[in-house]
């Protein structure tokens, strides 16, 4: 009985030992990057969950867009090497580590302004500034979410975020009135913490009732 | 959030104390020993309220077993009983519907406190009971009002389980005879339904308008009648274990409600209307009656 124990013993040391390295050590240190790409598509919303979309025709009272701000220096290359700790022979691990590569960026969105280049009603003409008809969501909440959030709280919520995986951030704008006209384009211009504005239009939208 | 707590009479406490402290004393009144059952009885159950007619707001209890497809739940009861002598029972009884899990229960302390005849006794019961009701669909409420939109993007079956938590006192008569015995009695259970929270998220078809409905279901203590009727007849009489037959019947009565806060969040979050409604107090009605058989030993 007393050859069992000690068996059973040794064999759990050797099971707490394997298992201790098989832990992938996933915290590793945020990779800086910075904002300096837009880019806008368009997005359908005529459906139940907004899906992004090739065409230039939108439903009047769902005009909306994608919204894409990135680093063009491709940083995530170079995020995603694997990271040397240990001289002259690396840690044996149970299976292959799938991390997320957390980075964050340098600045943050601090204010949204747009412009509309149509008129949108009557009381809307071209050239006003909109963003206030303006209402966000952050991408990936897209289905979940019951309403938007304000562009000012979209704003606040990209400070000290980390991103995983790709250092992009990317929402969705929706227009909250009916375009009355029959097209529709925007010039969006962000400006980030540090002072620096990236500008971007959208296409040329037609607009069907 | 403050919720509004439960609030007993002193005289209501006074006398659980009374019940509860006579309790060691118990088995020294009786010249009979130690009884115990197990009972396993097979119930139905109808829970009712008329269906009131729909205005602005939601009457949550207008879908109370809405659609479904008999007026009976079908529970399993399964109860074990204490009595340390002839004056007290304890009995806990547990109840399991389609779903498999115990999910209603009733726990009581019952004393005879007089003799009213040879065969006939009375005494008080207290306890306390939880059951469940099913409301049903009740995003029907806007699928047909909210017109234009889509009115509930939830597109699961809707269905929230609903307790009634309550405390009961409920005097009886006793009547023993050979192997029969009959209990009866009539009492005031005070109850009230959980809190729930629920959440209808809409939005326009064609259009990127969006709405959140936000259901936060408060606390509504309720006085009921609560009258029982229970039969046992022992078919054998065996010093060690002996079977019997049992029946009961059950008729809970009382003007109930679901008040609730409601929020309708419009575009944004920060675009809020909140109200507390509280729609009528109406007649509710819960009807069990329940067969089986009883193990005494």
């Amino acid at each position: 009985m007393k050859i069992i124990r000690k068996t059973l013993f040794i064999l759990l040391i050797f099971n707490l030992i394997r298992i201790i390295p098989g832990c992938c050590d996933c915290d590793g240190p945020a990779t800086f990057f910075s904002f300096n790409k837009t880019g806008i598509t368009n997005l359908n919303n005529s459906g139940s969950v907004p899906v992004t979309s090739p065409s230039d025709t939108m439903r009047a009272a769902a005009v909306a867009f994608e919204v894409s701000l990135y680093d063009s220096t491709g940083y995530w290359y170079y995020a995603a090497l694997p990271v040397k700790t240990n001289a002259g022979f690396s840690r044996a691990t149970a299976m292959s580590c799938d991390c997320a590569y957390p980075m964050q960026a340098r600045v943050h969105l601090t204010n949204i302004s747009i412009t509309t280049l149509f008129p949108i009603s009557d009381q809307v003409a071209a050239g006003t500034e909109i963003s206030g008809l303006f209402v966000a969501s952050l991408r990936g909440n897209y289905a979940g979410d019951g309403v938007y959030i304000t562009p000012e709280m979209l704003c606040s919520q990209t400070e000290n975020k980390i991103y995983y995986d790709g250092g992009i951030e990317s929402f969705g704008l929706f227009l909250k009135p009916e375009v009355q006209s029959p097209f529709a384009r925007f010039a969006m211009r962000f400006t980030l913490s540090d002072g620096s504005i990236l500008t971007d239009t959208t296409a040329l939208i037609t607009i069907r009732p | 959030m403050n919720r509004p707590v439960l609030n007993y009479s002193p005289a209501f406490l006074i006398l659980l104390l009374w019940i509860a402290g006579s309790a060691p004393n118990a088995s020294a009144q009786s010249a009979r020993g130690e009884q115990m059952e197990i009972h396993l009885h097979f119930a139905c159950r109808e829970t009712h309220r008329n269906m009131q007619p729909q205005r602005d707001n939601i009457d949550f209890l207008n879908y109370l077993n809405y659609k479904a497809d008999t007026g009976c739940t079908g529970v399993v009861r399964l109860g074990f009983t204490l009595s340390p002598s002839e004056k007290w029972t304890f009995m806990a009884d547990l109840g399991m519907m389609s779903d498999m899990r115990f999910s209603q229960m009733n726990i009581s302390a019952s004393r005879i406190i007089g003799k009213a005849g040879n065969s006939t006794a009375w005494g008080l019961s207290a306890g306390i009971s939880a059951y469940p009701v099913y409301l049903n669909e009740f995003n029907e409420y806007h699928l047909i009002r909210d017109t234009g939109l889509m009115a509930d993007m939830n597109a699961n079956y809707r269905q929230q389980i609903l307790y009634d938590p309550g405390l009961e006192l409920m005097p009886f008569l006793n009547y023993k005879k050979s192997k029969f015995s009959l209990n009866a009695g009539t009492g005031l259970r005070i109850s009230t339904f959980m809190p729930f929270n629920l959440l209808i998220m809409q939005k326009k078809e064609g259009g990127n308008f969006r709405r959140e409905i936000r259901y936060e279901t408060l606390f509504k203590p309720a006085l009921s009648s609560i009258s029982a009727l229970h039969a046992t007849l022992m078919l054998t009489d065996k010093p060690g274990l002996s079977v019997g037959l049992q029946a009961s019947a059950q008729l809970l009565f009382g003007m109930r409600t679901i008040p609730y806060k409601r929020s309708i969040l419009t575009w944004t979050a920060d675009n809020r209307v909140t109200d507390e409604i509280k729609p009528d107090s109406k007649p509710f009605t819960v009807t069990e009656v329940s067969g089986g058989i009883v193990f005494r030993f």
